[in-house]
């Protein structure tokens, strides 16, 4: 017979549990009593016995996958014939989320139909409050284990509520009511959620521009003579960037509570002000691609927003945000970071500056940038690294179109 | 003390049988949790049975026995009905505490076996005070205190012990010292090495007895039970011994070393009862082997009984729960 293998009841709390390690490969034979697995729960690392005496037919999970108990994890055969038979239909113990886990890699779509509603964690005090206050539990984001909504977590969405109670309107004055459009709410709830939750941190860096004007006039001479989109400041700031975000990943991230997470792609998203709110679409891949590229791409995405033709692909998969208002001659401004991502770029205008060289005060066009930082997943030496990575590719701009020789293909 | 005194094969075979009988059921426990079959927690007694098993064979129906944490053992020892058990491990209506006690708080007043007190040392008074209520009722009925040696680290010990003693309470004292509070071994606990020595302090007896042997545990509970009947006051037994398995359910047991516990292991207290019960009372491996089927099958039947068995009723939620009027 073929047998499960599940995920005891471990915890102290009964709460998920971690598979660390297999310490019997499928195919191996092991003693009923004899360590089968590890695993890590809320208190210690444990090795799982083996219930009964077999062959271990295959293992169902990946390591490192965080599991409630109950869970299937592998399956262990009486005999070594049937180590090649496919497994019988399964009997699954009751409610076991392994089931749901197994299906949606399988049949992903189906399994997420018939699913059930996530069942709210709370704790009884803030079901209570949340009754009291006339509030949704659903609408809570909850700070507890597992997401659960703690008396904490209601206390802050009462605080926002009396917040917005309070300045909600000045009495005895005339107004003029303009209504809430659904992009303008998504901005208030996205910002609202970014800043009460993430704890954000700056950093500030005068970058000198001299050259880079310098470069970017003679692109323009070049683009011109070849029909090319000549580059701005901004697609070199957005060139430089994904330079220094391939050298400062740790920004190029998310912070998902458990890990985090730095992606392997460095897609940019930039910010565009439209006539009412404003829209965040995506430059892909951006270190793959040189200047005239981002230039001609990031002005398709300008008239695309302007007409509001953007498609999902165009809005998907930002891992790092650039913002530029520049063009109404800010020195420079702070933005708000654009969860989930770790950071985001702001940047002033290009403008003529007192600098102090050699011991003179001289005119140098100077662009002040700003980042905002998401504290949980990124610290003050990574953000100076990155700041300090950009100054000295856009001081130096002949860095951002010379590449280095790359290997010969046949 | 005479801990090899002669003692009767029909007593010899029962305490086997109610050791055989807690083994089983925790094994088969521990195979089921590790299936996710068992619900709530598990604090096993694997590796201590011969002194449940002999202290409570010592003991009469209307004596009453106070059990911790880890009371599967006793409650099996002191005769409460294993299907009771069963089923108040997994929270049913026909559990001994109708299924609101659970693994810890196991019950049976018509045994003698109040319900099992979870809290470290806290059922070391409440045996006096049972032992003392004997006493001015005039009845010569005792009381056993089954605890740890954390426990005896406890304030309550210390209270419990000296007034058993200048009340003379019928109570006996049983001190498992299975070396390890949880997961801190006794040699960080304290600076003695015999818990028993601790008796001296209240002005009785204290002895020191080999756990694993249920002969010599028969045999110091016996006098220790006779000497509280005849109103000469308590005693403090401390049995050595040791738990084979973590201290509760995900306990991997890391903080002791693997040699250790093989040594423990080839001192299993059935192992010797089994083959004492062959080599000195003439039994034969057939006749030991039979007893142990028949237990397997009371294991199983009991196992079947508690998964059968219909849930507590809503209704009945606040029932035996608070003291009536």
């Amino acid at each position: 017979m073929i047998f499960n293998v599940v995920i005891p009841n471990l915890g102290a709390t009964g709460g998920d549990v971690v598979v660390e390690e297999w310490l019997v490969k499928p195919g191996q034979f092991v003693q009923a009593g004899a360590p089968l697995f590890v695993v890590t729960t809320d208190k210690a690392t444990v090795e799982v016995e083996a219930f009964r005496s077999g062959y271990l037919h295959s293992i169902l999970i990946e390591i490192g996958t965080s599991l409630p108990p109950g869970s299937l994890v592998a399956l262990l055969a009486d005999t070594e014939q049937e180590l090649n038979a496919p497994p019988p239909a399964l009997v699954l113990p009751a409610n076991s989320p392994a089931l749901e886990r197994r299906s949606i890699d399988s049949e992903q779509k189906q399994v997420e139909e018939i699913q059930p509603a996530r069942k709210i964690l709370a704790s009884p005090l803030a079901r209570r409050m949340v009754r009291q206050a006339d509030l949704d539990l659903a609408t809570l984001p909850g700070t507890g284990r597992q997401g659960a909504i703690l008396k904490r977590d209601v206390q802050r969405a009462l605080d926002l509520r009396q917040l917005s109670e309070l300045s909600a309107s000045i009495p005895g004055i005339e107004v003029q009511r303009i209504p809430v459009s659904n992009a303008r709410k998504a901005i208030a709830q996205r910002t609202q959620w970014s800043k009460s939750h993430t704890p954000h941190f700056y950093a500030s860096i005068d970058i000198d521009m001299c050259a880079a004007r310098e470069m970017l006039s003679q692109a323009a001479t070049l683009a011109a003579k070849h029909g090319w989109n000549a580059p701005t400041i901004n697609d070199l700031v957005l060139r430089a960037t994904a330079k220094a975000l391939r050298k400062v990943p740790r920004l190029n991230a998310s912070y998902s509570g458990e890990e985090i997470l730095v992606y392997g792609q460095i897609n940019l998203g930039l910010v565009i002000g439209l006539a009412d709110g404003m829209i965040v679409p995506v430059l892909h891949n951006v270190d793959q691609k040189n200047l005239f590229t981002i230039a001609a791409q990031t002005k398709k995405l300008k008239e695309k927003a302007q007409m509001g033709t953007l498609t999902a692909k165009d809005l998907d998969g930002g891992t790092f945000t650039v913002s530029n208002l520049g063009m109404y001659g800010l020195d420079s401004f702070l933005g708000v970071i654009n969860p989930p991502q770790a950071a985001l770029l702001t940047l002033g205008a290009v403008l003529q500056k007192a600098v102090v060289r050699e011991d003179q005060v001289v005119p140098r066009w100077t662009l002040t940038v700003n980042l905002s930082v998401d504290h949980r997943a990124v610290d003050g030496v990574h953000a100076a690294a990155f700041m300090q990575e950009l100054r000295n590719l856009l001081e130096n701009p002949f860095t951002l179109v010379f590449e280095a020789p790359k290997e010969e293909v046949d | 003390m005479n801990l090899d005194s002669a003692v009767p094969i029909e007593v010899v075979l029962e305490i086997y049988r109610r050791m055989v009988r807690i083994r089983r059921f925790e094994d088969r426990l521990y195979q089921m949790f590790l299936q996710g079959l068992v619900p709530g927690t598990l604090h096993q007694y694997q590796g201590q049975e011969a002194i449940a098993a002999s202290v409570c064979m010592a003991l009469r129906l209307e004596d009453v026995v106070f059990s911790t944490h880890r009371p599967v053992g006793h409650a099996i020892a002191k005769g409460v009905p294993l299907e009771g058990i069963a089923a108040e491990l997994w929270g049913k209506a026909t559990g001994c505490a109708g299924g609101k006690g659970g693994q810890m708080h196991l019950v049976d007043s018509t045994v003698g076996f109040p319900p099992s007190s979870a809290v470290v040392g806290s059922n070391i008074p409440m045996a006096v005070g049972a032992a003392l209520g004997f006493k001015l009722r005039g009845l010569d009925c005792v009381a056993v205190s089954f605890f740890g040696d954390g426990a005896s680290n406890t304030g309550a010990f210390h209270e419990g012990l000296n007034l058993a003693a200048v009340k003379d309470a019928p109570v006996i004292f049983v001190c498992e010292n299975n070396q390890y509070a949880a997961s801190t071994h006794i040699s960080l606990a304290m600076r003695i090495s015999d818990i028993a020595l601790r008796a001296q302090a209240y002005g009785f007896p204290g002895l020191v007895v080999d756990g694993m042997d249920a002969i010599a545990v028969y045999n110091s509970a016996s006098q220790a039970i006779a000497h509280a009947r005849s109103g000469a006051g308590p005693t403090l037994l401390e049995y050595k011994t040791f738990r084979f398995m973590g201290h509760s359910r995900g306990d991997p047991g890391g903080y002791r070393s693997k040699q250790e516990v093989e040594e423990w292991r080839k001192r299993d207290p059935i192992i010797r009862l089994h083959n004492t019960l062959i080599e000195i009372y003439n039994q034969t491996t057939e006749a030991l082997e039979s007893i142990n089927r028949e237990i397997q099958v009371e294991v199983e039947a009991a196992i079947q009984f508690a998964q059968d068995s219909p849930d507590p009723d809503p209704a009945t939620t606040y029932q035996n729960v608070f003291a009536d009027d």
